[in-house]
């Protein structure tokens, strides 16, 4: 067996071990990032298969745990770029005037009502988890994309535009439209109860 | 005079917006004080602005929390495991 072919070999052999040791904690991970099993499974696979193709990158003092995580957030990130921009978005449904009249004023049926809510720890409730995850996924793609992104990745705006290759005030029409609907599903499915 | 006021303080299609813009920007001073009076006016608004930033801090939580990821069952993990084993064979 050659030098080469041997490394090969034993690069396999280390990533087999990986995948028996991390396997569960970056498709735990990966759901818990996009809230779709089959996409979480594809990106823990994608994120072995690009270790296992960029092995001589990996500093043997890193720690592999920290190495593929990297690698698996780098995937989900782009997995979120690459969803915005292919965006389908219905305009009727999408657009202000869903919310607001000709006056440009609130539309009577969605005019913001009083949350009773003083709770701090809202997210420990799992009922309302699930409603935020099914409020988000009623969003149009890019959208759902641009918010993951802004709050997966903890960027400032402008460098999240210029990730995305917009201008702040399309970011930030992009965020209102995404938050008037959420704010205004989350409203209906759980602070009018 | 309604017009007027609009003019001066707003529509709440822009105020909403200007909303988002000071979470993820920086609002002018000018635009800082023309909000400030819309949502001073404007409970709508208000609520909204309270509600967004209420958005805000949830979405920030829900996104850098590492305690809670979801633990797959067990014959998830072990399908998983295999297919990855298997495809990394091919490689």
């Amino acid at each position: 067996m050659s030098a080469a072919k041997g490394a090969v070999t034993g690069h396999h052999a280390i990533i087999r071990e990986w995948v028996q040791l991390y396997t569960n904690g970056m498709y735990a991970w990966a759901y818990h990032k996009t809230t779709d099993k089959a996409l979480a499974e594809d990106l823990v696979q994608d994120t072995f298969l690009a270790a296992l193709q960029s092995f001589d990158k990996f500093k043997q003092e890193s720690q592999p745990k920290t190495w593929l995580f990297s690698i698996l957030n780098n995937k989900i990130s782009d997995h979120f770029r690459q969803q915005f921009r292919h965006p389908v978005v219905n305009e009727t449904e999408g657009g202000l005037s869903f919310f607001f009249d000709e006056e440009d004023e609130w539309r009577k049926e969605r005019r913001p009502q009083t949350w009773n809510t003083t709770d701090t720890h809202i997210l420990d409730n799992p009922d309302f988890r699930k409603i935020l995850q099914h409020c988000m996924h009623l969003l149009p793609g890019n959208w759902l994309a641009a918010v993951k992104l802004k709050y997966l990745e903890e960027k400032e705006g402008k460098d999240i535009c210029q990730d995305l290759q917009i201008t702040p005030s399309n970011f930030w029409q992009i965020m209102h439209r995404a938050k008037l609907h959420l704010r205004n599903c989350l409203e209906n499915n759980w602070f009018k109860k | 005079m309604k017009r007027v006021l609009k003019k001066i303080f707003l529509p709440c299609t822009i105020a909403t917006e200007m909303i988002e813009k000071d979470i993820y920007f920086k609002l002018s001073a000018l635009e800082k004080l023309r909000l400030f009076l819309h949502t001073g006016l404007c409970g709508m608004c208000h609520r909204y602005q309270k509600h967004s930033r209420l958005l805000h801090r949830i979405l920030t939580e829900l996104h850098h929390e590492h305690e809670h990821p979801q633990a797959p069952k067990e014959e998830e993990q072990a399908a998983l495991k295999e297919k990855i084993t298997n495809r990394l064979e091919k490689n």
